[in-house]
C-alpha cells in the first residue's frame, strides 16, 4: 500500500493546478450542501421554536360529556370522508352549558410526571374573556397559570417585551402588543376583564406586554395567575387543562397517545394542531435533500471527468509501471487513494469554508421590517450542527471515491503494451 | 569500483534463462482476417549472453519481446522465463514475474517526471516491496555510479540529458536483480555517440552481472557486437550472420 499511497500523493503534488481544481470542486459541493442544510435547519428550528416555544407540546383536557344524539337525519356517508378515513363531524351533540374541568389536578399532574419523555407540566385555567377599555370590547383567550411553571412549558418570559411575567401579582395581567396597540393600553394601565359571566369581572393592572409573532397570540391572548383565571372563569379550585412540554418535540404524538390510553383525559399534541406548518417543514426537508444530492452529484461528475482525463494522460506511465511489476490491483488502488485524498481534502476545506461563511452569515442583522417588535434578530437563522458537518464531509468523500471507480478500473485494465505504445 | 559488487546472484553458466517452443502469436484469431505475427519461434538465451534481434519493421520483433517480457501471452506454444512458462500464469503472476525476473529498457526512457532519478530507479523495488530497503538503495546508488549518474541521482528526469535518462532507465531495469533484460531499440532515441556509449555500457553490464540481454535493434553495427544475432523474418526467427 505504501507504493500506491506514495504514487497517488506524488500525482497530486506534481500537478498542483489540476489538484487544486478538483479539490475545489469537492469543497464547493460541500459548501453548497452545508449552506442549504444549515440554513433550512435553522429556519425549521426557528419555526418549531416559534410553535413549540409558545405552545404546549401536549394539552391534557377533560373528556367532553355527551348528552344527546343529533337527529338521525344525516346518513353515514354524509359524515364520513371515505372508507377508512377519519370522521370529520360527529353525530354527538356536545353540552355547551357544562364546562369541562379537571378536579384534583395535583394528582393528575403527579400521574403525568410518571410518563417518560414529559419534561414540564403546568396546570392552567383557560377560557374566553373580554377586555373592556372604555366602550371598546376585545374578546380574548384568558390563560392563567403559575408564572414560573408556565414559563417552563411555553417560555412566556422570553416573549415579554415590556414589564414582567415572573412575579405577577393576582391583580395583574399581561397582554399582547397588538392588543395593547389596538386598545391603546400602556404598561401600568388598569383594564376591566370580564370572565365567564359579566358578574365574574374585575379591574386588573397591565404588568407586562408580550410578543409571540402570531396574530392569535399578540391580539387575542391574555395571561394572568392561575388563581385570578380560576375566579374569572368560575372554575373554583379546578383547572381546565394541563399543559405539557416534552423532551423530544417530535415524539409528542406518541406520548399524547400513551397518556390518552392510560388516563381518563383527552389529549391534543402540537404535531396535529400545527400539521400545516409541519407539512411545510417536510416539504423543506425534501427540497433540502434534493439540492444536497444534486450538489453531490455535480461535484462527483466533475471529479470523475478529471480522473478520466488523468488516466488517459497517465496511460503511458501506467503501462511502464505494469512492465515493472505493478498489478491491476495496485493501479486500481493508486487512483482510488488519489480520489480519496481529493475527497477528504476537499471535504475538510469545504467544511472549514462553510463554518467561516455560516458563522459570518449568522451575524448579519435582520433589516427593519413592518413589525416594530420583530421576534428574530438575524437575517439567516442558521443552525451549525456537528453531525451535519460530519455527514456532509463523509458523503462528499464517499461520493468522490465512488466517482473514481470507473476511471480507476479503466486504469487497472489498461493493456501495458498498448499503453506504452501510446 | 569492484566488479564483484555488480554480480547480483550467481548464475550457472550456460543456463537457458529464456526459451521458447513453437511460439505462435496471432492477432484477431477469431476474426475474418487473423494476422499471425509469430509463426513458431524457437529460441534460447543463456545467462550472461547478449543476443541481438534484428529484422524489418513489423516483422514481429517487438511482439516477441512483449511475450518474453510477460506483457503479452502467446496464442500457442510456450515461453519459459527462468523456467516459468508464462502461458500458465494469471495477471498477477505475470506482474510478479515482470517485477522479479525481467527488466525492460524501452526506446524512450519512460522515467516518471514526478520522481527523481534515484526514485525512478528504485521504482521496481518500491512496487514489489512497498518501499526500498537500505540495501536496495545502496545497490541502486552503486549501479547509478557504475553508469556515471552519481551526481544526477537526485535530479528529476527533465534535468538530465537524453543519454543520462537512458542510462537511468538501464539501472531501473537492473535494480531488481533480474535474470533477463529485454531492450527494445534502447539506443534508437539517442544520437550516434550517446547510442554507442549506451550500447557499450549494456554490453559491459551483461558481462558483469551475468544477466541475459535480448536487444532488438535496427542498427547492424551494434548487432554485430552482440554474442549472437537472430533475424526475425516473416514470423520466423533464424540465426543471422552479419
Amino acid at each position: 500500500m505504501r507504493f500506491e499511497a506514495m504514487l497517488a500523493l506524488r500525482h497530486l503534488t506534481s500537478n498542483r493546478g489540476q489538484t487544486a481544481l478538483t479539490v475545489g470542486a469537492v469543497a464547493v459541493g460541500v459548501v453548497a450542501i452545508l449552506f442549504i442544510r444549515s440554513v433550512i435547519s435553522g429556519v425549521q428550528a426557528e419555526i418549531v421554536d416559534d410553535l413549540i416555544g409558545s405552545l404546549p407540546a401536549i394539552v391534557v383536557k377533560p373528556v367532553e360529556k355527551f348528552t344527546a344524539r343529533l337527529a338521525d337525519t344525516d346518513s353515514r356517508a354524509a359524515v364520513d370522508v371515505g372508507a377508512g378515513s377519519d370522521i370529520l363531524v360527529t353525530r354527538e351533540q356536545k353540552r355547551p352549558q357544562q364546562r369541562e374541568e379537571i378536579a384534583g389536578f395535583a394528582g393528575v399532574e403527579a400521574q403525568l410526571r410518571t410518563f417518560p419523555g414529559v419534561r414540564a407540566i403546568a396546570p392552567v385555567a383557560q377560557g374566553g374573556a373580554t377586555i373592556r377599555r372604555g366602550v371598546k370590547r376585545f374578546n380574548v383567550s384568558l390563560t392563567g397559570g403559575d408564572p414560573a411553571g408556565l414559563d417552563t412549558v411555553i417560555g412566556m418570559s422570553k416573549n415579554v417585551i415590556a414589564g414582567k411575567w415572573i412575579g405577577l401579582a393576582p391583580d395583574e395581567i399581561i397582554i399582547g402588543w397588538r392588543l395593547a396597540d389596538d386598545a391603546g393600553i400602556r404598561l401600568g394601565d388598569r383594564v376591566r376583564v370580564e370572565g365567564a359571566t359579566p358578574n365574574l369581572a374585575g379591574s386588573y393592572r397591565v404588568a407586562g406586554i408580550f410578543r409571540t409573532g402570531t396574530e392569535g397570540g399578540d391580539l387575542g391572548a391574555v395571561y394572568t395567575t392561575r388563581r385570578t383565571a380560576q375566579s374569572l372563569l368560575g372554575l373554583g379550585a379546578n383547572v381546565s387543562h394541563l399543559f405539557l412540554q416534552v423532551e423530544e418535540p417530535f415524539a409528542a404524538d406518541k406520548i399524547a397517545t400513551r397518556i390518552a390510553a392510560a388516563l381518563p383525559y383527552k389529549t391534543e399534541n402540537w404535531l396535529v394542531t400545527n400539521s400545516t406548518a409541519l407539512e411545510g417543514i417536510q416539504g423543506m426537508n425534501g427540497s433540502r435533500d434534493m439540492i444536497s444530492a444534486f450538489a453531490l452529484m455535480a461535484s462527483s461528475f466533475a471529479i470523475a471527468s478529471v480522473l478520466i482525463v488523468s488516466v488517459v494522460q497517465k496511460g503511458k506511465q501506467i503501462g511502464i509501471l505494469k512492465s515493472m511489476g505493478a498489478t491491476d490491483g495496485q493501479i486500481l488502488r493508486v487512483f482510488t487513494i488519489e480520489a480519496g485524498l481529493i475527497g477528504l481534502t476537499g471535504s475538510l476545506l469545504g467544511t472549514a469554508i462553510s463554518f467561516a461563511l455560516l458563522s459570518w452569515l449568522m451575524t448579519i442583522p435582520l433589516p427593519p421590517g413592518p413589525t416594530p417588535f420583530p421576534k428574530h434578530t438575524v437575517l439567516f437563522p442558521i443552525t451549525i450542527d456537528g453531525w451535519t458537518f460530519t455527514g456532509a464531509c463523509s458523503a462528499a468523500t464517499f461520493a468522490t471515491m465512488l466517482a473514481a471507480v470507473l476511471p480507476a478500473r479503466r486504469a487497472a485494465k489498461l493493456n501495458p503494451v498498448e499503453a506504452i505504445r501510446g | 569500483m569492484s566488479k564483484e559488487l555488480l554480480i547480483p546472484f550467481p548464475v550457472p553458466p550456460k543456463a537457458a534463462v529464456v526459451r521458447t517452443e513453437n511460439l505462435v502469436k496471432t492477432y484477431g484469431a477469431n476474426t475474418a482476417n487473423p494476422v499471425t505475427v509469430l509463426k513458431g519461434v524457437n529460441m534460447e538465451a543463456q545467462a550472461g549472453e547478449f543476443v541481438a534481434i534484428i529484422g524489418q519493421s513489423g516483422s514481429g520483433k517487438s511482439t516477441l519481446l512483449n511475450i518474453l517480457g510477460a506483457l503479452d501471452v502467446p496464442t500457442t506454444g510456450a515461453a519459459y522465463i527462468a523456467g516459468t512458462n508464462i502461458a500458465a500464469l494469471d495477471g498477477d503472476g505475470l506482474a510478479r514475474l515482470r517485477g522479479t525476473t525481467i527488466g525492460f529498457i524501452f526506446q524512450f526512457h519512460h522515467l516518471l517526471d514526478e520522481f527523481t532519478c534515484l526514485e525512478n530507479v528504485l521504482m521496481p523495488v518500491t512496487i514489489a516491496k512497498g518501499a526500498p530497503t537500505r540495501d536496495d538503495t545502496e545497490y541502486a546508488k552503486m549501479l547509478l555510479g557504475r553508469v556515471g549518474l552519481t551526481d544526477q541521482m537526485h535530479k528529476p528526469p527533465g534535468q538530465l540529458s537524453g543519454g543520462q535518462q537512458q542510462r537511468g532507465a538501464i539501472v531501473r531495469a537492473l535494480v531488481n536483480r533480474p535474470k533477463v533484460v529485454l531492450a527494445d531499440e534502447p539506443t534508437g532515441n539517442l544520437d550516434s555517440r550517446s547510442g554507442a556509449d549506451v550500447f557499450v555500457l549494456l554490453r559491459e553490464i551483461a558481462k558483469e552481472t551475468g544477466v541475459a540481454f535480448l536487444m532488438v535493434t535496427h542498427d547492424d553495427r551494434l548487432a554485430k557486437a552482440a554474442d549472437r544475432v537472430l533475424r526475425m523474418e516473416d514470423g520466423y526467427l533464424t540465426e543471422a550472420r552479419l
